[in-house]
């Protein structure tokens, strides 16, 4: 008894569990925990209605349930009816258009149960149970020029429209004709193939057809309407589903959009109107634009193909007013850079017990994730232009990388530009740390040497060895509680020097002094950093520039002021609704006069700025963001 | 020099990082001999060349983003920041943009730097690696486009009315200012809801002037498109002038699909002035005939083609012959094409093989011989190509 308990428990865990989409009494259920005022569903099933769909809360996990037919839906939350994000539950995604992503699911019947797939996983050739409508009239049948007929009577209908498998189950875009004495009629152009469908009447009631070939579970204790077009002496004919074939028919009307195995094929399905011919073109095909022609069935272009287990990428290549068109697969598993700027499509055909399967390509693991951090800033500068009002004027961006895979090993790296920048690798083991790094100064005071090995020990010595033409400058110091003192070789602008540092607390101020001689150009440095509860203040004197940074309550101010050219520059920032701000600045030098203005959002782990500037008679806008990760 | 050594060593060290800790990398390793060059002895040269790459994605409450490396280069990046009812896009060397109109007004196929802001169903473009700036507003069965490159500007309207048949139109005005119809494209359509048959006509202006990077098709003053597919059989036309509206016999085209299980094949013909008994005198066509096999544990396809010109490398009447062939042994597959291209003044065979290797967990080795690219190339390269491809 307690085994089956403990087995029940563990059955119940593994449902609720389950990623944020399921299927409980034959109603799709979504679930999302967030904290919000409000979060709303909208997918396909409403037309991205950002308000239709309310979600509720149950304990701090919003939820719906709907009745939905099978068939492939998109979706993402609405949160407080403005902000759109995916599952992070889903049981897959697709490309949302805008660079961002849908959660997406395959809804399909299974034995009359409804089951919930990943897109791209569906399997294939399920067997469905028909129920044979043994009491019908005959009101389907195939007209002279191959026109699928069905009639329906109904003299109370105002009117009546037919939604089926073979029009995406859309209750608007198929009207039936009023036929006379209260009977309608539906005209449809199908292919062979066994086809699903109810009527609507009225744009409200689903009924299914009283003179059905067949009936199916619609999954929500209903039926759906079945009937099956077969071609027999190049002549369409229609009648119930046949036993030996509804498997085969079944599948090959069912090919989900994207990439996806059937009876040992892969099949390739993307939609694209415009376009006149389609070829797929991959690296099953040495990217060959026109070796693999694809076919325009009912305005979806599909292939299959016979290929074995490997990892494949592909693009679609659309003629369209023929020009040569390449586009990524939407509904692609997973993506790669095409070296184009640009992305293929990328699945993996594997073989599981004797049949394939495709698989996503691997995804970084919740575990290296976390030991992944970082962050990257970029700045896209317009120039006012006459013509196009903003004119293209530069990008520049930096990404840093840092990698923690265990506590000893730290490793980061920066891109700037488009090369690496810098990097650092640092190894901790016990009481040493050994630090190697390239293109990146140490934290200090002062600027040293760019490139070097640093090892520190116990936090008492420590010594940075660089690498210069000829001479081997370094740095050591030591520290005794809050007093350290520096010798540096070459370290600092070329020059030998002395240096002593010296932290301290006075009045709940913390303060840190740092000051030293240059010894060959007999120059001074100094630097007071001092650090309160809402204020702190940097001051420093290095190479006959004076810089003052201070920040009170979140307003700041900038200045410095150069001894050799009388250069300088001043900025304000001040603080506007917690997260924003808005900032100023003015330079002179001897050469131009800079000033800007600007506007920023700030928040923990990202920030956004838009800063119009001035530079002599030219106005640029600099859009400036960074984040956290 | 000793600074050299370091960074070296540092990017060494880059390396087999990335290796040891991310699993979404790939790594690929191509050896290549050429002996396409005729040199008195035969000295192969070796190509090596190596894409790794990294797509990490960044997701956090307001932003998700990705990245790509390649090699020591930041290749590409774009990031995604919501807000509210708002949206702002930055790309970094990616495609992006896109006018999803019938006509085709902007296409994208390379990377560009740029930002979209998203305001609801408003889109404003703005790209920094090419001149333009456009407005997209995109709603239910509508859209409309504002453009702005150089001194240039482009309006698109379009609609589509979804009636028992979709009812389409679509405008692209260029150069907004005074107004005169020879500046437009103009397209209206009758289409099933299916698309498995319809009629357009599209009139291109002659004051028409777009970017290289547009789909549009303006060498043709009239246009009509009309097609009809019907389970294993289609066929589609086009009635076509030049740009002076002149010329419909000589651009006007016309083709049938037959599509069964056992073979499929398709005849088309361009131009309608030239006719006479044999080949040489039909002008532009082609038939070609595609028959899938299975023979001896071996399938594949062998085709068939006449026409006109022969084949996109071959300007002359021809003949292309083409056979296809794969099979598997477990983990190893094998697969060779051959084409002989017959035209009425040269004869060019080609061929391209590959063996393949996939037993690997994340890994497979391939060994091909020859340029499968039979399209652009169509005599045979004496290269062989030895790849490893990993993924973890």
């Amino acid at each position: 008894m307690t085994k089956k308990l403990i087995l029940v428990m563990i059955l119940a865990l593994a449902v609720l569990s389950f990623a944020g989409v399921y299927v409980e009494s034959g109603k799709v259920v979504f679930t999302f925990e967030v904290d919000a005022n409000q979060v709303y569903l909208a997918g396909n099933f409403n037309n991205w209605l950002p308000d239709s769909l309310a979600m509720e809360n149950e304990n701090g996990i919003w939820k719906i349930s709907l009745e939905l037919q099978p068939g492939e839906y998109q979706y993402k939350f609405v949160i407080d009816g403005t902000k759109w994000v995916e599952d992070p539950e889903a049981p897959s995604y697709v490309d949302d258009g805008f660079g961002g992503k849908n959660g997406a699911f395959l809804l399909i019947e299974e034995n009359g149960v409804l089951v919930i797939k990943a897109v791209g996983e569906e399997s294939p050739g399920t067997k469905i149970k028909y129920e044979i409508n043994e009491n019908r009239e005959d009101t389907i049948y195939v007209d002279e020029e191959g026109y699928i007929i069905i009639r329906y009577y109904n003299p109370e209908a105002e009117y009546v429209m037919i939604a089926g498998n073979f029009n995406d189950w859309d209750p608007e875009s198929l009207e039936m004709y009023e036929a006379g004495d209260g009977w309608w009629e539906a005209v449809l152009e199908l292919e062979p193939g066994i086809y699903e469908y109810k009527f609507v009447i009225n744009g409200e009631n689903w009924i299914e057809d009283p003179n059905a070939f067949a009936y199916v579970d619609d999954g929500f204790g209903g039926k759906n309407s079945v009937l099956a077009v077969y071609e027999e002496d190049s002549k369409l004919i229609v009648s119930a589903p046949r036993e030996e074939q509804s498997e085969v028919e079944t599948a090959s009307i069912e090919i989900p959009l994207g990439v996806s195995v059937i009876d040992g094929k892969v099949y390739f399905k993307v939609e694209k109107k415009e376009a006149t011919k389609a070829y797929l073109a991959g690296t099953f095909n040495n990217w060959d634009p026109q070796s693999i022609e694809m076919k325009n069935v009912n305005g979806y272009w599909q292939v299959s193909l016979e290929l074995n287990p490997g990892k494949y990428q592909y693009k679609f290549v659309f003629i369209i007013n023929d020009n040569q068109t390449w586009q990524e697969d939407p509904f692609a598993p997973g993506y790669v850079p095409d070296g184009f700027g640009g992305k293929n499509g990328i699945f993996e055909l594997v073989e599981q017990d004797g049949s394939l399967v495709i698989l996503k390509p691997e995804e970084t693991s919740s575990q290296s994730s976390s030991s992944l951090s970082g962050n990257y800033s970029f700045t896209l500068t317009y120039k006012y232009d006459q013509d196009i009002i903003l004119k293209g004027y530069g990008f520049d961006n930096s990404l840093n990388l840092i990698f923690k895979p265990s506590d000893e090993l730290e490793f980061s790296l920066k891109y700037s530009g488009a090369t690496i920048d810098n990097a650092k690798l640092e190894f901790s083991w016990q009481k040493l740390n050994l630090m190697a790094h390239y293109n990146l100064p140490l934290d200090l005071a002062i600027e040293g040497i760019s490139s070097g090995v640093f090892v520190n020990y116990d936090n008492k010595f420590f010594v940075d060895i660089g690498a210069l033409n000829d001479v081997l400058p370094f740095l050591l110091w030591v520290r005794f509680g809050d007093f350290s003192v520096y010798y540096g070789n070459k370290y600092f602008y070329g020059e030998n020097a002395i240096f002593a540092g010296y932290d301290f607390e006075f009045s709940s101020i913390d303060f840190e002094l740092f000051g030293g001689y240059f010894v060959e150009s007999s120059n001074f440095a100094i630097s007071i950093n001092t650090n309160s509860k809402n204020w702190n203040s940097e001051f420093s004197y290095v190479n006959n520039i004076i810089s003052l940074n201070i920040d009170v309550y979140g307003w700041e101010i900038f200045g410095n002021y150069s001894m050799l050219d009388s250069s300088y520059e001043i900025s304000l920032s001040a603080p506007l609704f917690e997260i924003y701000k808005i900032f100023g600045g003015y330079r002179h030098s001897s050469l131009i006069d800079k000033s800007h203005i600007g506007f920023g959002l700030f928040e923990d782990d990202y920030s956004l700025r838009l800063k119009i500037r001035t530079e002599a008679s030219n106005i640029f806008l600099d859009i400036f963001g960074e984040i956290n990760f | 020099m000793k600074t050299k050594i370091l960074a070296l060593l540092f990017l060494i060290v880059v390396s087999l990082s990335f290796a040891y800790i991310s699993p979404s990398y790939s790594f690929r390793f191509i050896y290549t001999a050429d002996f396409s060059n005729d040199y008195p002895e035969l000295v192969p040269s070796y190509y090596i060349s190596t894409n790794f790459w990294m797509n990490a994605s960044l997701m956090g409450s307001d932003f998700s983003g990705s990245f790509s490396t390649s090699g020591v280069n930041l290749d590409s990046v774009e990031l995604n920041f919501s807000k509210n009812n708002f949206g702002l896009n930055i790309y970094k060397n990616r495609t992006f943009g896109n006018t999803n109109d019938y006509l085709g007004l902007y296409k994208f196929d390379i990377g560009s730097d740029g930002m979209m802001l998203k305001f609801s169903n408003f889109y404003f473009f703005a790209y920094n690696s090419l001149s333009l700036n456009y407005l997209k507003y995109e709603g239910n069965n509508k859209l409309f486009i504002y453009g702005l490159r150089n001194s240039q500007s482009d309006f698109l309207v379009q609609f589509t009315f979804p009636l028992f048949v979709n009812l389409l139109f679509e405008s692209i005005y260029t150069n907004y200012g005074t107004f005169d119809l020879e500046k437009g494209v103009y397209q209206l359509g009758v289409v099933d809801r299916n698309w498995n048959w319809g009629i357009k006509y599209t009139f291109a202006g002659s004051e028409v002037s777009l970017p290289d990077f547009t789909n549009v098709n303006t060498t043709n003053r009239h246009a009509i498109n009309l097609w009809y597919n019907f389970s294993k059989f289609g066929i589609w036309g086009n009635i076509k002038s030049d740009e002076e509206g002149l010329n419909f016999k000589e651009l006007s085209e016309i083709g049938i699909n037959l599509d069964f299980s056992k073979f499929s094949a398709s005849i088309s013909k361009t131009g309608f002035n030239e006719f006479g008994l044999t080949p040489d005198l039909w002008g532009q066509f082609n038939i070609t005939i595609n028959y899938p096999y299975n023979l001896f544990g071996f399938n594949g396809k062998i085709s068939y083609s006449f026409g006109n010109p022969a084949h996109n490398t071959v300007g002359t009447l021809g003949e292309v012959y083409y056979l296809e062939l794969l099979r598997s042994f477990g983990n190893l597959s094998f697969f060779a094409k051959f084409q002989r291209i017959v035209g009425v003044y040269e004869i060019r065979n080609t061929m391209y093989a590959e063996v393949k290797l996939s037993g690997f967990s994340n890994g497979e080795v391939k060994l091909t011989i020859g340029n499968g690219d039979f399209y652009n190339v169509n005599t045979f390269k004496k290269i062989i190509s030895l790849e490893f491809n990993t993924w973890w």
